[in-house]
């Protein structure tokens, strides 16, 4: 264990509703949202959106992220909905990561509202951990005009546990000798990597409690989750090796997008139209970055929020985005059994590269022919927009002839690795 | 001094390191007319980065109705609009 690190994990709270209160008040509105039932969400008047982040009052009526906005209206009639800014929490992002800079070399912007930083060789320059960031969280909330909490401790893993302790507008130690009284009691679901599906196995295995989880033999774990129980284990008694990595580039397994629809989706028509737009995103993204794929994947999630998916592997890697419309279209026939869709996503990995084709003589497809169309609508798409050419089945569709993604340019995507 | 965040024309120049000077604007007020005042005195001017969205503020004297008042200026930096903030 490499205990001479010293990290910090910096994560704002309630990012974007903090970010668009403070940008408000700068803009002379009187009113600070942080301080009423608020939440950042989407369009009230369609039936798109959902509660991206609250206000402390909010929360207080039960209001929860990532449900419907009708759910949280019926909770608090009186709430105040404020859409989502996305160009303003980069640039609120960016603004923050600078003045991190400021402490050390080595940052690492995780997602949005979360950085780490190595500050294992900065004390003689500014003083001890503890010191150092209450002087960041002061600065950042004197020149942004936001709240942070810093987590300190020698790996990524424990400062990022450490941040999550009470909040807002605070910093806190997690070191290895303090594991056992303050990481060791809370529940299971409260460690990182662990969701829904990981905290049923464990509580079935009798594991409430992350101490539980650190106490249970390695054998065990791997027995029931593999490697990645072995990775649980280790977590939870703060084994973590991950370093700050100051470039975010990653090498890339999968390139996915789905969306949620407007309306509820009953005719396959209407699925093979949203089909083809999230193909044109993910095989535009496919030949940006210079792949092919020889495995689609086509997931949907009914009404009742049941999800499904199907998978083929193609014989021929591909980054022609009719051809990955025709296999997600029997994929789609394959696993639709009519129920309600109210979320499609198309998914392509086992990517290769694309610098040669390999021509199949059983498949009847114009590949060359696709190739140069694709090239020429990414060129167009390319430099005048994404709306600059589309398909003539989306005319007077009502839907959009390109989905998925947040849309904004290097919007940095949560990763769930260290 | 009280907020009003009101969106004004106005005429400035700028030296060669970027740095702002405000010299005069005009505003429309509550019955649609519109006055132009100059800027007598500049006292401060700072950039303000709140949620990362550069402002430059200035706190200023202009002359209104024969009375000198402070008032505060902002020039906002992406939208590259002014505003009489504070009065």
């Amino acid at each position: 264990m490499d205990d001479s690190r010293i990290i910090f994990h910096l994560d704002v709270n309630s990012a974007y509703l903090s970010w668009s209160a403070a940008y408000r008040l700068q803009q002379g509105h009187k009113l600070d949202i942080r301080t009423i039932p608020c939440v950042i969400g989407g369009d009230e008047q369609s039936r798109h959106g959902i509660v991206l982040a609250k206000s402390i009052p909010a929360k207080k009526y039960g209001i929860q992220t990532g449900n419907p906005l009708r759910t949280a209206l019926e909770q608090c009639p009186d709430l105040m909905i404020v859409p989502p800014d996305y160009h303003l929490y980069q640039k609120a992002s960016k603004a923050m990561v600078s003045i991190l800079r400021d402490y050390s070399p080595d940052v690492q912007q995780f997602s949005i509202d979360e950085c780490f930083l190595d500050y294992t060789t900065m004390g003689n320059l500014f003083g001890s951990p503890l010191e150092a960031a209450h002087t960041i969280r002061e600065r950042v909330k004197k020149e942004l005009g936001f709240t942070i909490n810093i987590g300190i401790s020698t790996n990524k893993l424990l400062a990022k546990m450490a941040s999550d302790f009470k909040k807002p507008d605070n910093v806190h130690t997690l070191y290895q000798h303090e594991i056992p009284d303050k990481m060791w009691p809370l529940p299971v679901s409260d460690l990182f990597m662990v969701g829904r599906q990981t905290t049923k196995k464990l509580h079935s295995l009798g594991i409430l409690t992350i101490g539980d989880l650190a106490n249970t033999s390695p054998e065990t774990l791997t027995t029931h989750l593999k490697s990645f129980g072995l990775m649980l284990y280790q977590y939870a008694n703060g084994i973590d090796s991950a370093t700050i990595k100051t470039s975010n580039f990653e090498v890339i397994k999968g390139i996915g997008n789905s969306t949620t629809v407007r309306f509820n989706v009953v005719k396959a028509e209407d699925a093979y139209l949203v089909l083809l737009s999230l193909c044109e995103s993910v095989a535009m993204r496919l030949r940006h970055g210079n792949f092919c794929t020889g495995l689609i994947a086509v997931s949907i999630v009914s009404t009742e929020f049941s999800s499904s998916s199907h998978q083929r592997k193609i014989g021929v890697a591909t980054d022609s985005t009719t051809y990955i419309y025709h296999i997600c279209k029997e994929l789609f026939d394959h696993l639709w059994d009519g129920t309600p869709i109210r979320k499609l996503g198309v998914r392509v990995t086992d990517l290769q590269a694309n610098t040669y084709f390999q021509q199949s003589l059983l498949v009847q497809f114009d590949f060359v022919k696709q190739k140069k169309i694709d090239s020429f609508v990414d060129e167009l798409r390319n430099k005048y927009g994404r709306s600059t050419i589309q398909r003539a089945s989306f005319l007077h569709s009502g839907l959009a002839p390109i989905t998925g993604g947040i849309g904004e340019d290097g919007y940095p995507v949560m990763t769930s690795i260290l | 001094m009280k907020t009003l965040a009101k969106p004004i024309e106005m005429i400035s120049w700028t030296e060669e390191n970027g740095r702002i000077h405000p010299i005069r604007f005009k505003i429309e007020n509550k019955e649609g007319v519109r006055h132009v005042y100059k800027i007598a005195k500049i006292y401060t001017s700072d950039l303000e980065k709140i949620a990362g969205n550069k402002v430059y503020k200035f706190t200023c004297e202009i002359n209104m109705n024969d009375i000198n008042r402070i008032c505060e200026l902002r020039y906002d930096l992406e939208t590259c609009c002014w505003n009489l903030f504070k009065l």
